[in-house]
């Protein structure tokens, strides 16, 4: 009898903190469609790995190492960064990269909404942690997980845990976070500003060499982003080249369904208790709010600035959607100028800054990559 | 100052004109492609 209640005697109180954190982190996938495809394997797998002597963890057994599967999976998938690396493959065939290249001007804007980053790393190093630790919580606003999860793993692979969850959550509000963040540096004048936008075609040709361009072009610049810009290229190259179809399709649905499944349930091995619960963690949690909020601030404020030299002026929103959270932030802007002026429809240029956000998140993370260790 | 918070400035400086540089110059290209390329 004692055997089986070896297990029950050895809960801790943290692993009881543990099962709460997971059990929230299911109840907002599942009742809130918080970005249930990540926060529902991420919670569950926390509950896996926060059981006593837990068999998908390695174990050491009198004296002898007994490798868990969720460990062998963290090896194999996120210590070599191929799990965040083949999310990108499919991101890149589902994007339509239309609204940048018929209006590459938008892409200045997701350069703009990347200012978070770099304010947050400033302010991690002010809490205290190293330039490394504070890179890999910065880049929580690159409001993209698979680039945070890359960026973390190395920089501070033992705050992966909390700054997945804060990456993956913060990404899932952006529609609470963004409005007042907004209204706090524009008018309502400046919100009710009308664009008018003029359909206009790209050649399939433009489609197909875009990818191929810059993945040369980014990796001649910075090297250490060439394995995140290419494989999202290369995604997007499937989707644009019309002759693999099927191969777009499978990158689009299955690869991103199965590697989504692997990588929230493997994530949750950065989240047993000893390590998760530290007071690093609320910190980090709080910071990865300041990075959202101070990307969308970056990017209005770079739009209000342009406003100075334009005739035809901007709606400063759209500076808020160059972040990379895709199309949630789009929506938001163009939900937030149609409150203001039901006749307002900014949407697609915002879909422009929203698509040119995803490619200055990446961009940031590769840019971090190389300029920290050169520091 | 805080060593590690000047690293960061410097962090924060270079990034921000990388990222602006780099995002210039796909911005170029992509003008070029239009003219290159256009739409038949």
């Amino acid at each position: 009898m004692d055997i089986f209640l070896s297990g029950l005697m050895a809960v801790t109180p943290q692993q009881i903190v543990m099962w709460i954190i997971a059990g929230t982190l299911i109840y907002l996938a599942v009742a809130k469609d918080f970005e249930p495809a990540l926060l529902l394997p991420m919670g569950f797998g926390a509950i896996m790995v926060n059981l006593p002597m837990s068999g998908a963890i390695t174990q050491v057994i009198q004296g002898t190492a007994v490798e868990g599967v969720l460990n062998v999976l963290f090896d194999m998938g996120i210590a070599t960064e191929l799990f965040p690396l083949l999310i990108f493959i499919g991101i890149g065939a589902m994007i339509d990269f239309g609204p940048i290249l018929h209006n590459p001007f938008m892409l200045l804007f997701g350069a703009a909404a990347q200012f978070g980053i770099f304010f947050t790393v400033a302010v991690a190093t002010l809490a205290g942690f190293s330039i490394k630790e504070a890179a890999a919580i910065g880049i929580i606003g690159a409001a993209d997980g698979p680039t945070s999860i890359y960026v973390a793993n190395q920089f501070a692979k033992e705050l992966l845990g909390p700054i997945s969850v804060a990456a993956y959550s913060y990404m899932a509000l952006v529609p609470v976070i963004q409005p007042p963040a907004i209204r706090l540096v524009t008018t309502k004048e400046e919100r009710q500003i009308r664009m008018h936008y003029k359909a206009e075609n790209v050649s399939q040709t433009t489609r197909i060499v875009f990818p191929i361009v810059i993945t040369i072009l980014t990796g001649l610049v910075a090297p250490n982003a060439v394995p995140l810009i290419g494989f999202l290229m290369f995604g997007n190259l499937l989707r644009e080249c019309g002759v693999l179809d099927r191969l777009a399709k499978s990158a689009q649905n299955e690869l991103v369904n199965i590697v989504t499944i692997l990588l929230g349930l493997t994530i949750s091995t950065t989240m047993q208790a000893e390590r998760f619960l530290t007071p690093q963690t609320g910190l980090i949690i709080g910071m990865g709010l300041i990075a959202f909020v101070f990307d969308t601030i970056g990017g209005v404020l770079f739009a209000k600035l342009i406003n100075l030299f334009r005739k035809e002026k901007i709606n400063p929103m759209i500076g808020a959607a160059g972040i990379s959270a895709f199309p949630m932030s789009a929506r938001v802007i163009q939900k937030m100028a149609q409150k203001e002026d039901s006749q307002n429809f900014i949407l697609m240029y915002a879909v422009g800054a929203n698509v040119g956000g995803q490619i200055a998140s990446v961009l940031a993370g590769g840019l971090i990559l190389m300029l920290v260790q050169s520091l | 100052m805080n060593e590690t918070f000047l690293m960061s400035l410097e962090l924060m400086w270079r990034g921000m004109s990388g990222i602006f540089s780099i995002v210039f110059l796909i911005y170029l290209m992509i003008k070029l492609l239009n003219k290159v390329f256009p739409v038949k």
